[in-house]
């Protein structure tokens, strides 16, 4: 990928396409389940991002046969967007270590 | 069911830079997901009706994914269908304007060829040193008619060049482009080899007979015979005081 930091979204979808090829229903309802529904986005806004990642070629798609027998847009994460997520997985802890740090320094609140 | 139609109509209108493909393409994938969400509030013991309704709603504002889809676009591929697709038309809309010019130049070529041939013909392929005559010679072959209207002879060593032009009776008309194929030329009792060039375009055709003949050879006779179009000319043959 060109861009050098991906957002949030990108970094939770890829994520969690790097389990297994989903569909975009799928994606929204399985970051609804693994966030504990901490992160539950507009429905709609999953797909600029998925498109995004696909001009990025982060994901690619094909259409396959989902269970109940309709045809869907399964995404599946690439080489390139595996490469990605692993540099946004470090840069993204050491961000979070740094504001736990931050915040851990802090007089106790109340 | 309005609310869901509703919703792909301000989507769509954000999507300035995609082409008809994509834009299916996007709404068959959107419409599967509200599908597959009402389908899971149905299955939850919801009503149908409500269910898209809902599943709708949860997709959230259609100009905000329009606009966020439309800018992952680029206008290249979309400009450069249209410029083909004008291309095409202006293409078209030339050849249209231009073919009466074409049938005007090549009845104007066809017109020389019958009044003046040899005002095409170059510098370069004239023997202008040789001795030359015009025996304005026709003669219909088919719906063409056969002219020849040049010679040229060099008395010292019999080398003979025969300038003959073709073209269709009626001027507008297409020049037969198989006249020479099976072109030749003869000397009364004696075998004359000749070889020969040509041009042709639409309206005429222009062709040149070389070959050698003994001195003193009153005429060459000048045939064709193709696809039972025939033709025979004597064409005279001018030594002038030297022979």
């Amino acid at each position: 990928m060109k861009k050098k930091t991906i957002g949030h979204a990108e970094l939770l979808v890829l994520t969690l396409l790097s389990g297994e090829d989903m569909y975009g229903y799928q994606i929204i309802t399985e970051l609804a389940r693994r966030s504990d529904h901490t992160f539950e986005m507009k429905e709609g806004t999953l797909y600029p991002v998925l498109h995004g990642l696909w001009k990025a070629g982060a994901v690619e798609c094909y259409e396959a046969e989902a269970a109940a027998g309709r045809k869907r847009k399964y995404y599946h994460i690439t080489r390139k967007g595996r490469e990605a997520l692993r540099t946004e997985t470090e840069e993204w802890r050491s961000y979070s270590r740094g504001v736990e740090a931050v915040l851990s320094s802090a007089p106790a609140l109340g | 069911m309005r609310g869901m139609e509703d919703f792909y109509k301000v989507l769509l209108a954000q999507l300035h830079h995609a082409t008809a493909g994509e834009k299916e393409a996007i709404l068959s994938e959107l419409r599967d997901h509200v599908e597959d969400h009402a389908a899971f509030l149905v299955e939850g013991g919801g009503d149908p009706a409500v269910a898209r309704e809902r599943a709708v709603e949860a997709m959230g504002d259609p100009a905000e994914i329009g606009k966020a889809l439309d800018a992952q676009f680029s206008p290249f591929w979309l400009w450069l269908g249209r410029g083909l697709g004008v291309g095409i038309a202006l293409l078209c809309v030339a050849l249209l304007l231009a073919s009466p010019f074409l049938r005007l130049k090549y009845a104007w070529e066809s017109w020389q060829a019958r009044t003046d041939p040899e005002s095409r013909l170059p510098v370069s392929m004239r023997r202008d040193d040789w001795r030359v005559s015009h025996p304005e010679l026709r003669v219909q072959v088919g719906s063409d008619e056969v002219y020849i209207y040049r010679v040229e002879l060099e008395p010292e060593s019999g080398q003979v060049r025969v300038f003959l032009t073709n073209y269709d009776q009626n001027i507008f008309g297409q020049a037969s482009s198989f006249l020479w194929q099976n072109i030749a030329a003869r000397v009364p009792g004696r075998s004359f080899h000749t070889t020969g060039s040509g041009s042709y375009n639409y309206g005429v055709g222009h062709y040149i007979l070389k070959g050698e003949v003994p001195a003193g050879t009153d005429y060459v006779t000048v045939e064709s015979d193709q696809f039972g179009n025939r033709f025979s000319l004597k064409v005279p043959l001018d030594w002038g005081d030297g022979v």
